[in-house]
């Protein structure tokens, strides 16, 4: 994989190496992606993707009212909050 | 009273119910074991520090004329990827230091209604991704049978903590082998039950289509007694299946005429250590066959791509999964921020290990625009035509025995540096995966150089029972599962 191709993954993964990082993630992405193209040899023509294999599509329960955890609960791992909410830097400049 | 190779967890549980010992007391004997022995393991990462006090409230329990559960009193160690609420919970990774869970598993809840003793947390590959435990936020894990070397991966914590002696009954989680791989390389019982028939809710995601959690233990009816507790639906997982369960625990079979044990030739020639595949040949196929089972050949000609397939479906779903760790909702934060952007791109970098960061990039690359034809969408019809294959071998078997790994425990460091190699250790194991099928991995013998080797059974479609009761016929007539290490 060419070196633009890369940075556009690392950006789409919203990770940021040094240079020296980026020449060995490359080389093992690459290693691992040329082990994968192996696939392409199987003739998979009319075979329908399996994604999961439960085969369960939709799990419905009736509309009623259920406890949950609660804001301070759910905030209490925040490393930045501010009364109900999370806290971060601002984003509208 | 605790002999910490030969007490099983059947024996605990009875014991503890009828009143004969007291679940303090157990609890207070596993831990001075730990105390002596989790230093050179490194197995626990974590020991609760009110750990005699909730064995108190179970036979307070009892003491008031309460029954009590069927995992009374019987200590119990929680891989580090499922939540306990208010405990610590951080799938050994650096970006979920400190991180808290303000809920229980699934799985957690189960285990305290039968009166289960959790004793702490096992170390782990970082979010599961691994096959020697050597990428943990918390350090290495020591395999009991020889400390330089792995002990399998992604549980190797619980894989250990049940080798060694520190628990009779652990919890993992399987998403490619991480439960049978290590069980295999420590010597002991591990089980992936079928696809959605344990909750998931509370598994910290990995690889959601594939993750699936089960016991590892000494002997099969342990597991069994674990498996009886935590098994069945669940309305807070979406993909638990909803069927009835069986009594994991009934009907011993004293036989095996009529059975067809399938086995797989590929299997045991191409690339497997030609000490497993005799060890499997003398060791369990003769046994299987003296006691009445028909061996027959059975192809599975597409798990030759379960690595690569699994590969694109696993980190595709983890890429997906981990956009979660973003800085803001909880776990470890970068201190090096200016800005929305920079909290997730600076905590995300500095947060995970570098095992995870790779399988992040080639997820997010598998479902790119421009690539996601070519690689994730031909995984999934690849995984399509491994089910298909399993499909075609169980009309003419009722379960098929492979080796559960290709090598024995193998040397620190030996395969850090090369990710495939590192990789192929799960060739045996993923397909169950892919496939969503049961297996069970057993210690049938040893090597020259006294490592355990594992065999592995595959079960169709919520057969867990018809694995148990394998390995439990074939443990009455060996004795491989009783060596223990010298520690």
């Amino acid at each position: 994989m060419e070196n633009d191709a890369f940075d556009n993954v690392e950006k789409l993964s919203r990770l940021k190496f040094s240079e020296n990082e980026k020449n060995t993630y490359q080389k093992s992405f690459n290693n691992i992606l040329q082990y994968v193209e192996q696939l392409a040899e199987i003739n998979t023509d009319g075979i329908e993707p399996l994604i999961q294999v439960s085969e369960i599509y939709n799990v419905f329960r009736e509309d009623l009212p259920i406890n949950s955890i609660g804001v301070d609960a759910a905030l209490q791992n925040a490393p930045t909050k501010e009364g109900s909410a999370f806290k971060v830097p601002k984003v509208i400049k | 009273m605790i002999d910490f190779y030969k007490t099983s967890a059947v024996e605990i549980a009875k014991n503890v119910k009828s009143g004969e010992w007291k679940a303090v007391d157990i609890a207070q004997t596993y831990l001075d074991r730990i105390n002596d022995k989790n230093k050179s393991l490194n197995a626990f990462i974590r020991i609760y520090d009110d750990v005699i006090e909730s064995a108190q409230a179970i036979d307070d329990k009892r003491n008031n004329g309460k029954p009590l559960g069927n995992l009374a009193g019987v200590p119990i160690g929680i891989k580090d990827n499922m939540c306990e609420k208010n405990r610590l919970t951080t799938a050994c990774s650096k970006i979920l230091s400190g991180y808290k869970p303000p809920y229980n598993a699934t799985v957690i809840d189960k285990i305290e209604q039968q009166d289960g003793l959790i004793i702490g947390k096992t170390n782990m590959d970082e979010f599961a991704m691994g096959s020697s435990n050597e990428t943990s936020f918390y350090g290495a894990v020591n395999n009991p049978f020889d400390t330089d070397r792995i002990p399998g991966g992604s549980s190797g914590g619980s894989a250990v903590a049940v080798s060694a002696g520190l628990t009779p009954l652990s919890l993992g989680s399987d998403t490619g082998g991480s439960i049978r791989q290590p069980a295999a390389l420590c010597g002991v019982l591990g089980m992936k039950p079928t696809y959605g028939r344990v909750s998931r809710y509370g598994l910290m995601a990995y690889s959601s289509s594939l993750d699936q959690i089960g016991p590892f233990a000494r002997y099969s009816e342990d597991a069994a007694l674990l498996l009886n507790s935590i098994a069945g639906y669940d309305n807070k997982d979406s993909s638990s299946v909803d069927i009835e369960k069986p009594d994991y625990l009934e009907n011993k079979i004293t036989s095996l005429k009529g059975k067809k044990i399938g086995i797989v030739r590929s299997f045991m020639d191409e690339g497997l250590s030609t000490e497993i595949k005799t060890t499997i040949e003398n060791n369990v196929i003769d046994v299987l066959k003296s006691l009445g089972a028909e061996i027959i050949e059975v192809e599975l000609p597409h798990s030759k791509f379960g690595i690569a397939a699994y590969y694109l479906v696993a980190t595709a779903e983890a890429s997906s999964n981990l956009g979660r760790y973003d800085g803001i909702h909880y776990g470890f934060r970068s201190e090096n921020i200016n800005d929305l952007e920079s909290i997730y791109v600076n905590s995300r970098s500095e947060g995970f290990g570098p095992e995870v960061i790779r399988r992040i990039l080639l997820g997010t690359f598998s479902l790119s625009a421009g690539y996601y034809e070519e690689y994730y969408n031909k995984a999934t019809k690849v995984r399509r035509l491994i089910l298909n294959d399993y499909i075609s071998a169980f009309k003419n078997v009722d379960a098929i025995l492979t080796p559960t790994s290709p090598t024995c425990a193998f040397k620190k460091g030996e395969k850090s540096s090369n990710p495939i190699e590192m990789y192929l250790s799960d060739i045996y194991t993923v397909c169950n995966n892919l496939s969503g099928l049961p297996g069970i991995s057993f210690n049938c013998g040893f090597s020259k150089e006294g490592l355990p080797i594992g065999a592995q059974f595959t079960g169709n479609v919520f057969e867990e029972n018809e694995l148990l009761q394998l390995v439990n016929i074939f443990e009455k007539n060996s004795s491989h599962h009783l060596t223990t290490p010298n520690i």
